[in-house]
């Protein structure tokens, strides 16, 4: 009896065994996966970040927290970083303010509602390298024949406005897709109280569509605050950070770090407080909005 | 009565006075490609007097499309397929031990992930790929895009698997199915309304991936799309209507898939947000 227990018990355990196996077996591709492309460079630029690694070198010697202590005690990390606040605040606002406004034009029917649906929503199809390119092209030929004005990218105060400008065509689409979404979940009942009691167009936007899509608001100011803090590849494309360093947002300053200056270390300590940057305006922002959703 | 009709007539106008703006740069790129060199320095907006459909050939060849394109390719669809498959492994198991700290803590490890800017691990993928020698090698470009892709694949596909029925799988496992033949014949087809919007999604952009391929794909026989334009379009300012034709022909495919799966990008790109 004793015998028949243990052999049952090591039967167990093996068929326990094997299906723990095969458990690891399903997560093992994507973990391992995971791990290289992400965890392993992650806790590699810890090492660069305390490192005077050059980028190209074989040796480089640890320098502790010098590089960071570096980053506060220059300015000149504060032009990147004015431009990046800047471009990232116009962004938010122009992304939104757009994306709501088209979102509620085609929330009606109409002729042509989809065709539009889809004219807004298309430009997302293309790589920013296309983009940058045609509008570099479309700011230095067509303005220059239609307005008669130099590029926008030829003076230090337009730069930033052309690359915002192409940034709104190429991403708008994403955002109305997300608020027309929140529009066409409001009930009609809602609205048509609202029109028995009196309340004018402006009102019913105010008093009952607004709070209604707060939660669409949250995800789009979310995503777009910190994909405009980011951005990278329109500014690199099609003006490189210039003229003047006028559109050089943080993104672009690190890559030069790596590819222009050769100072790998210290842009991967630059990367690391900016990130911090990112996680503190996320956080704020998305608590900040999260709140008006309960009041809501 | 009659101002409500004069407003949605005025609100029509504006749509489609926008709706035309926003088509003008792809107006412009099809019409330059096919003029003159000395067209285009007389007139943006104007048509070409006859098409110039050589302009084509000839940008296949100056910018080497043939090599970028195929390259684009293979990233494209196998980054896509890994991606697709190896996170709807990963989120299955995860999912249906769900009740497990182990499951758990991998969700928050990936959720974790999602917050890591690119830019944190730009310079350390170099220096990787350097040290195993897969710079300037698609494979390396496949498996950084991969790897960076599965955070958010796995979190999107763990949601939906939740909301599948175990049952199916359960009568499957009685009836003497082993894991793998449960998982690949009753699970994987269950997950395709979900598994057709993220490959559509991914295919997009693994075709339009700039961050990575700029740093990973330096070389003449390994750049992709993207990065051969970036390259040619610096290079080669003098001759735009060839770089446009290039810009138009690469705009071919992923135009279509785009036409043809707008469905599916929709959902993908407002399914996390309605629920809110």
């Amino acid at each position: 009896m004793n015998t028949a227990n243990i052999e049952q018990s090591a039967a167990r355990r093996k068929r326990y065994l094997k299906s723990e196996a095969v458990k690891i077996s399903f997560l093992a591709p994507a973990i391992s996966l995971f791990i290289f492309a992400m965890v392993v460079p992650f806790f590699m630029g810890i090492h660069i970040s305390f490192t005077d690694w050059n980028g190209l070198a074989r040796d480089y010697n640890f320098v502790g927290l010098e590089n960071y202590r570096r980053v506060f005690r220059t300015d000149d990390i504060v032009i990147p970083l004015k431009n990046t606040v800047y471009y990232g605040l116009m962004y938010v606002v122009g992304n939104n303010v757009l994306a709501l406004s088209l979102a509620l034009a085609l929330n009606r029917a109409f002729r042509g509602r989809n065709f539009s649906r889809l004219v807004f929503f298309i430009p997302t199809a293309l790589s920013p390298v296309l983009t940058a390119f045609v509008f570099t092209f479309i700011y230095k030929n067509l303005f220059n024949q239609l307005f008669g004005i130099q590029s926008l990218f030829s003076s230090t105060s337009t730069a930033m406005l052309g690359i915002l400008i192409m940034a709104l065509w190429h991403n708008v689409g994403i955002n109305m897709l997300i608020y027309l979404a929140a529009l066409s979940g409001i009930p009609r009942e809602l609205t048509e109280a609202a029109i028995v009691d009196g309340a004018g167009a402006w009102r019913r936007f105010i008093n009952v569509t607004i709070p209604l899509i707060v939660p669409a608001f949250t995800v789009c100011i979310t995503l777009t605050l910190t994909a405009g803090l980011r951005e990278f590849a329109f500014p690199l494309v099609a003006t490189g950070g210039g003229p003047v360093r006028a559109t050089e947002t943080m993104s672009v300053y690190i890559y030069k770090f790596l590819f222009t200056y050769n100072k790998a270390g210290y842009g991967q300590a630059i990367a690391f407080l900016f990130m911090a940057f990112l996680l503190i305006v996320g956080f704020v922002v998305s608590r900040l909005l999260r709140r008006r959703e309960v009041e809501a | 009565m009659l101002t409500g009709k004069l407003n949605r007539w005025l609100i029509n106008t504006v749509v489609f006075a926008a709706a035309a703006v926003f088509l003008v740069p792809f107006y412009i790129s099809i019409v330059t490609s096919l003029k003159s060199r000395q067209e285009v320095a007389e007139n943006v907006l104007a048509f070409p007097a006859r098409f110039m459909f050589e302009n084509y050939a000839k940008a296949i060849e100056v910018t080497k499309l043939a090599t970028s394109f195929k390259n684009s390719v293979i990233v494209t669809l196998v980054s896509t397929a890994l991606i697709v498959l190896t996170s709807a492994m990963a989120a299955y198991v995860i999912a249906r031990n769900y009740e497990r700290r182990s499951s758990r803590c991998i969700e928050v490890v990936l959720l974790a992930a999602l917050m890591v800017p690119f830019q944190i691990i730009m310079i350390p993928v170099y220096k990787l790929l350097k040290s195993v020698l897969l710079l300037n090698n698609l494979t390396g470009a496949i498996l950084i895009l991969v790897g960076t892709s599965i955070p958010y694949c796995t979190f999107l596909l763990i949601g939906f698997i939740k909301t599948v029925p175990r049952e199916l799988e359960e009568s499957a496992i009685i009836d003497g199915a082993g894991p793998y033949r449960t998982f690949w014949i009753i699970v994987f087809p269950l997950l395709k309304p979900i598994v057709s919007v993220l490959t559509v999604l991914y295919v997009l952009w693994m075709w339009n991936d700039f961050n990575i391929a700029l740093i990973v794909l330096q070389k003449e026989a390994v750049k992709t799309i993207p990065i051969q334009q970036f390259y040619f379009f610096g290079e080669f300012t003098i001759d735009l209507s060839l770089a446009f034709a290039s810009a138009c022909l690469s705009l071919i495919p992923i135009v279509t898939i785009f036409l043809l799966a707008q469905k599916y990008i929709i959902q993908g790109l407002t399914a996390g947000a309605i629920k809110g």
